[in-house]
Parts: structure tokens; sequence; C-alpha cells
């Protein structure tokens, strides 16, 4: 995604050749010049997509993906619900991420994380805040895992655990959400964001 | 902002990262205004080094059409499927 353009770009990558296919306009984003939180993500099968910008009016994006051509489809809009509960944390959208099978939209914000279920466009909310406001170090980007696990980082990047959605298809409590279920083993080593590593 | 690892096969890898240009950086870091105006991609042979990998090749990615570069996903293509 450009974010002065309002456009993805689709590459095509081989084990020799990594050549610009073609481009993809979306809506109008907000242009949020040095404010770089955000993802796009893929389902298992590669055939739904979504994506989101950190815009304070909680839209995201979401469509399906053909394969074969590399062209969107059918992209809807949606817009995440401000935070469900009282607290001075920033409830801005700082990551996204699709369950395996395609039905659900994770939804994370600074504040708490959201489900979003495709079908009939209802939010579940997952988690708020697990600890006080003060200390509380908010959530940022997620990621499905070669484990299946859905794994969420940290919005300040300096912390030295994750919280861990195990079961990411199940619906609001079925997805067992785990506060922090993945610590750094040493005495050094932080746990930020994460690249996303595509297994396949 | 995102970034990438593929595998090109079992012993290297594509990294793609979105980066800010030296000028892009120099003029704008200070103001907190630097945007990522290019896309790299790094091949690295993990077999080098003895194992620690190393970066063999790496270049601007159509850095002229690709001005704040920000988020990024990797999808499958599957020949079989395609037909090709």
């Amino acid at each position: 995604m450009a974010l002065d353009s309002n456009k993805a770009y689709v590459f095509y990558v081989s084990h020799d050749t990594i050549m610009l296919q073609h481009t993809i306009g979306f809506p109008p984003y907000l242009k949020i010049f040095a404010e770089l939180h955000g993802q796009s993500s893929f389902d298992a099968t590669g055939e739904h997509f979504a994506t989101v910008s950190n815009k304070f009016g909680g839209e995201f994006f979401y469509g399906d993906f053909d394969r074969c051509t590399g062209i969107l489809s059918g992209i809807k809009r949606a817009v995440a619900p401000a935070k469900p509960f009282n607290a001075i944390i920033d409830s801005s959208i700082t990551g996204l991420c699709l369950s395996p099978n395609g039905q659900l939209i994770y939804v994370i914000k600074r504040s708490h994380i959201l489900q979003f279920k495709i079908s009939d466009s209802t939010f579940y909310t997952v988690s708020g805040p697990d600890t006080t406001d003060i200390a509380f170090q908010g959530y940022k980007d997620g990621a499905v895992a070669p484990d299946g696990k859905l794994y969420i980082g940290n919005y300040d990047l300096i912390y030295k655990n994750m919280s861990v959605i195990d079961n990411p298809n199940g619906l609001f409590s079925n997805c067992n959400f785990c506060r922090k279920c993945l610590r750094s083993p040493g005495s050094i080593g932080l746990l930020g964001a994460f690249t996303l590593y595509a297994g396949f | 902002m995102q970034s990438i690892i593929l595998p090109v096969d079992s012993d290297q890898y594509y990294v793609f990262t979105p980066v800010p240009t030296d000028s892009n950086f120099n003029a704008n870091w200070v103001n907190g205004n630097a945007y990522f105006d290019e896309l790299w991609y790094h091949r690295i042979d993990m077999r080098a080094n003895g194992g620690a990998g190393k970066v063999i090749e790496k270049m601007p990615l159509e850095a002229s059409q690709l001005s704040q570069s920000w988020m990024m996903v990797a999808g499958m293509r599957m020949e079989k499927i395609c037909g090709w």
C-alpha cells in the first residue's frame, strides 16, 4: 500500500524476478505523515484480504483476492466502534489481521481488541486493557504464525511479551485470548511488532 | 508498517522493507515527518557465515512509483490452481 496514492501495488515475486504487476485503487485514506500504524492481511487461503490505516474514525476495508490475477474485488468498508469502556487510552486502530478461515477480522486498537464477523458485520470485544490505564502498554499489530495462533504485539515495542489468541477462528471468547502468554525467556531481547513471514 | 520475509528456496529468502531515502530522512526526520519513500528488497543466503546468513543482493524496488510505501502483505499464487 502507498499512503500518498491510495493504491495497492501488486508485485510478482519468483525465484529470479520481482516485478510490478499492476496497481489497485482504494477509497481515499486520511493522509497522516509519519503515522505508520496499520496493517494488511490475507487469510490462510489467500482469497480474502483486509487492510487498515491508523485513522481515528476506525475505518477499515476488506474484500476478495484472486490469486491467479492478483485482482482485489468486492471491497467493502467498515467502521470499528469506539472503546466500550471508560479509559484514557487512545482508541485508534494500530493493526488488523484476518482469521485463518477468512470469516473474522481482528481489529487491533491501542486500547482494546475487536473481532469483526464478516457475515453479519457484528463486532465483539475480545480484550480491553490488561492492567491499569497508567501501566497498560497498548496493543499493536497482529499476525497468524505458522502454528495457527495469532500473536499481538505491544504499542511502543519495548516489552518482553506478546499476547496470544490460541484459536483465531473461534468467535468471541472461543478464540481464547491469552494475555502476555508469549514471553521472552532471556534477560535481554524485546518483542516488538514482528515481521510477517509467509509460510509457504 | 510491515516488512515481509519470503522464501526463495530452502536456503535463500527475500526480505522486503520500506525505508526513508537519505534526502527524505535528513529533511524531515527532525520534525517527525519523514515517511518511507522507498521499498527495498534484500536477498539473503542462510548458508553463508556458518549458517548465520548474508545479504547477497539488495536493491530498491520501483522506487519512483512507490513514494510513501507503507503496508505490505504476501499472498500465494498457485501455479497448479491457476493452470500455469
